[in-house]
């Protein structure tokens, strides 16, 4: 596992498996390298939508999946400040149809 | 000293071509003496000149076989008295020359007197070397009412006459008013057939007389005192004060023009109300509504109700506390508003739901004419009142009819406008700010317009829910992904738009991304 990876001191290795939002910026935290496949519950989601949207602009989300059929929950001021990051986020994220929710 | 009893005869030897100079006061003393000049023939032939006859004296002087000449010379009102027997003798031949001892003075003769009078002891009447026509005034009485409307009439163009008096009829007086109107010698019009106390055939006067010739009516005399008795007809607007303030007009109608008589309203409703009741109807000359102010309208209730009851009405300035009363006055065709912003947003003004206000009637409506915003104040209205008075949302008009008091188009803040409505307040001028309140799937089929106003300066909040505030499901705002998504900022909307937009969107409202 990547994380395991880390604490025992090894290279950052190459991430292939599903993570959820909270471990694929963790992963990254720490150094992991490579375009990490997210997949979370709305919920889990939206809690790092904007730090999700951070790092899409790396290039370090291949793609985000949700696991179940609620909406994003969005804050309007980060969306409005961060527009061009959440876009990329959004688009990112695999759901069909895609809805959100905003706060 | 001559004594005429020691004198036998004086022989007049120049009897056929001589003339004995005398003066008049001479006459009477020299009698004795005349009475011995003798023409050779034993006749008591002589020929007097007699100089400074009085001109009491003329006729009497002038039976006397011996004057062949002679003067006459006395005061003004002396030679005015006696003018008919000067005239003879000026006509006879024996009046040579009359001098006044008081030229200055006006000599008071009929005007009959000076017709007959013009060519003969007129003629000789005074001449002096200053003035060789002759120096003397006249005043005349008792003209005819032709004559001095005539122009051309001696008295009118002899300068030797300086004022007149004339007698007539009041038809005759009537007939010739525009002409005596010129005559400005004339002082006084004695009416003649007014009867003893004056009050009998009133004169037939129409409007235009009463108006122009007020010169010559204010020269009428009946039985020496001053006035006539009148009856005017179609009397202008601008004339009834004057007529109700005149005892010489016992009735008067009124014809004018819809702007004079409502210039003159409170004149109109004065003669209504007026105790001598001189008014006895009113007319309108042309077609159209009649001009008033709110203020002029209601005081004016008396004379709108009875004799101006077949006219109709204009009102302006009308306040929307009186705009009820105002409209359902069948006799109004239409009502110019001017209140506050206040007053005109109430629901009872502009109605709240399109079926509420009072002007919502078609009929009524379609009387306002104008409504101006007294206080040039921005009116705050709902959406449903603006949708449902504005013509380009398919409502009255009435809102279309609003202006500000200093000329300004109106301006208003609107609240919860729906969003089939959005284009027409983004593209009205009048509309400051407005918030947009809808469901979801109405905010979803108008997002084109809703985007363009998110983007301008006009809109400033956006609540997902009903119009009638009933709990709604229908709260999803669908969006296509590509657009919301669109980072490409030469091509439409970017997400940043979108988040503005949403930024100013309140309510438990959802985005759906659709493919």
């Amino acid at each position: 596992m990547v994380e395991e990876s880390i604490r025992a001191g090894q290279e950052p290795a190459a991430v292939s498996e599903v993570m959820t939002p909270a471990g694929a910026l963790k992963a990254l935290a720490d150094g992991a390298v490579g375009a990490i496949t997210v997949a979370g519950t709305a919920k889990e989601v939206s809690a790092h939508l904007a730090a999700l949207a951070g790092a899409t602009a790396n290039g370090s989300i291949a793609s985000i999946a949700i696991t179940d059929d609620k909406p994003l929950k969005v804050s309007k001021e980060d969306f409005r400040v961060h527009a061009k990051a959440y876009a990329q986020v959004l688009e990112l994220i695999t759901a069909r149809p895609l809805q959100l929710t905003f706060h | 000293m001559f004594d005429a009893g020691k004198l036998s005869k004086i022989t007049n030897t120049n009897f056929a071509g001589g003339i004995i100079d005398i003066n008049f006061s001479q006459l009477t003393p020299y009698k004795a003496m005349l009475d011995k000049i003798d023409d050779g023939s034993g006749n008591n032939s002589y020929n007097l000149n007699v100089k400074d006859v009085t001109a009491a004296a003329a006729t009497l002087t002038g039976a006397n076989s011996h004057v062949q000449t002679m003067t006459v010379t006395d005061i003004g009102s002396s030679v005015g008295g006696r003018l008919a027997e000067l005239d003879a003798l000026q006509d006879g031949g024996q009046l040579t020359a009359i001098k006044l001892t008081d030229a200055s003075n006006i000599i008071n003769i009929t005007s009959d007197a000076y017709d007959a009078s013009s060519t003969k002891a007129l003629t000789i009447l005074n001449h002096t070397d200053a003035k060789p026509s002759g120096d003397y005034k006249l005043a005349l009485s008792a003209m005819s009412i032709t004559n001095a409307a005539d122009s051309t009439y001696a008295a009118n163009t002899d300068d030797h006459v300086v004022t007149y008096t004339a007698s007539a009829e009041g038809a005759d007086i009537v007939t010739n008013l525009a002409d005596l109107e010129d005559a400005t010698k004339l002082q006084v019009i004695n009416r003649t057939d007014g009867g003893l106390d004056g009050t009998e055939n009133a004169m037939a006067l129409t409007g235009a007389q009463y108006a122009d010739q007020v010169t010559t009516l204010n020269k009428i005399q009946t039985n020496g005192v001053a006035g006539y008795h009148a009856v005017v007809s179609e009397l202008a607007a601008d004339d009834i004060a004057r007529a109700l303030q005149d005892r010489n007009v016992d009735t008067f109608d009124v014809s004018d023009t819809a702007e004079n008589l409502g210039k003159n309203i409170l004149d109109l409703q004065a003669a209504q109300t007026d105790s001598n009741a001189q008014m006895t109807a009113v007319a309108q000359s042309d077609a159209g509504d009649i001009a008033l102010s709110i203020t002029d309208y209601t005081t004016a209730v008396d004379v709108r109700g009875d004799k101006m009851a077949a006219m109709t009405w204009n009102v302006s300035d009308v306040a929307t506390t009186d705009l009820s009363a105002v409209l359902n006055d069948d006799a109004v065709s239409l009502v110019g508003v001017k209140d506050t912003a206040a007053a005109i947003q109430d629901t009872t003004m502009l109605g709240s739901t399109g079926s509420e206000g009072l002007i919502d009637d078609p009929v009524l409506s379609a009387k306002i004419d104008s409504i101006t915003i007294s206080d040039n104040a921005v009116l705050e209205l709902t959406g449903a009142q603006y949708t449902s008075n504005v013509t380009a949302g398919g409502g009255t008009g009435l809102l279309d009819k609003i202006s500000n008091a200093n000329g300004d188009v109106y301006h208003a803040n609107l609240t919860d406008l729906d969003a089939a409505h959005i284009a027409v307040a983004t593209a009205d001028p009048s509309v400051d700010h407005f918030a947009v309140l809808d469901v979801g799937s109405e905010l979803t089929t108008n997002l084109s317009d809703l985007m363009a106003a998110s983007a301008g300066d006009k809109l400033t909040a956006v609540a997902v829910g009903a119009q009638d505030g009933s709990p709604t499901d229908d709260v999803t705002i669908e969006i296509a992904k590509a657009d919301f998504l669109n980072a490409d900022e030469g091509a439409g909307y970017v997400t940043a738009d979108y988040a503005d937009l949403i930024s100013k969107t309140t309510g438990d409202f959802q985005v759906k991304l659709t493919a």
